[in-house]
């Protein structure tokens, strides 16, 4: 593996408090929309193949899973995605929409509610990183995508040894017992930017 | 057209019945005009006085800033919001320096109403 994409212990440690930080918003502004406790999990950083993130994120291949993909662009660039099982997606967007909305414009709208959750999740994340980093990060729109992680991931034969950075978190809510999780992924040439960024914010540290 | 005119401008048709329930159930009287992106919202708002909106920001075409700065233009007295997943400081300060305030979401009735009646 590319020396240069390799983590130092403090490097590490400060992406995981970053990310422990931006999701920490996102699980606030998720809890605000469906009024119950959000349960973190501890962020995991990995470097692997995008074929090993795919087995990461979902040990069943074959499994359809529901994701929201946003592409953002900055001093570091990458894809942010909310992910979960299938049969989770109406639930959520029953909590999301009820008594707010006509429960018949449930399944209308079940793709462009989990959009905008997404939407808020993911972007409450980055926002706070770029925050934290003092940087400006911007992103697509967010993609509704239903497939295999693979599919998703848009992995194909050229890719699929390439190495990636993966930041992966879970959340629960526990009285729907629905989990969900997101992930940021970023290529190598991203990998060392966003390493460049993590220095700048540990030197501002040192005193 | 009365006086009470609200224009919800969001890609997102959730995010924009969430903002009308929200508006309706406080003031049946008041008129919401609902746009999906910034084209639409000049076409729709060509022939009305807009008191208050509430713009997405990142929407296909122009985004809520070039919106809001189009929309200052036609009603430079209109009390504009910009309603946000993107609570980036930057973003913030970009509003600020427009002179339209920043909402963030997620939609809750107390940030919605208190923009508009606050």
């Amino acid at each position: 593996m590319d020396d240069n994409i390799q983590l130092e212990e403090l490097q590490h440690d400060a992406i995981i408090e970053l990310l422990n930080i931006g999701m920490g918003k996102a699980a606030a502004s998720l809890s605000l929309m469906v009024n119950e406790e959000v349960k973190l999990s501890i962020p995991r950083l990995e470097l692997l193949t995008r074929q090993e993130a795919a087995n990461h994120l979902n040990t069943q291949p074959q499994q359809r899973i529901v994701a929201i993909k946003q592409y953002f662009h900055g001093p570091f660039w990458g894809e942010a995605l909310l992910l979960f099982k299938l049969e989770n997606s109406l639930e959520l967007v029953r909590i999301l929409i009820k008594d707010k909305l006509p429960s018949d414009l449930i399944t209308e709208l079940e793709a462009d509610a989990l959009m905008e959750v997404g939407n808020i999740i993911l972007s409450a994340c980055l926002s706070s990183l770029a925050n934290n980093l003092t940087q400006e990060l911007t992103s697509d729109l967010p993609l509704f995508v239903t497939g295999t992680v693979v599919e998703i991931l848009e992995i194909n034969a050229s890719e699929k040894n390439e190495v990636i950075m993966l930041l992966r978190m879970d959340f629960t809510l526990q009285i729907k017992n629905l989990d969900a999780y997101v992930a940021f992924i970023l290529d190598v040439p991203s990998i060392k930017q966003f390493k460049s960024s993590i220095d700048h914010f540990l030197g501002k540290l040192k005193p | 057209m009365t006086s009470n005119t609200i224009l919800v401008v969001d890609d997102s048709r959730v995010s924009r019945m969430l903002v009308r329930a929200i508006i309706d159930h406080a003031d049946e009287q008041i008129e919401v005009i609902e746009a999906s992106n910034g084209e639409e919202a000049l076409s729709k708002t060509k022939e009305t006085q807009v008191t208050v909106a509430i713009l997405d920001l990142n929407m296909p075409g122009m985004d809520g800033l070039v919106l809001a700065s189009k929309l200052l233009a036609r009603f430079p007295k209109a009390k504009i919001g910009l309603l946000t997943a993107n609570i980036q400081d930057i973003v913030r300060e970009k509003a600020h320096a427009l002179g339209i305030t920043f909402i963030p979401k997620p939609i809750t009735e107390e940030r919605i109403l208190g923009f508009i009646y606050g």
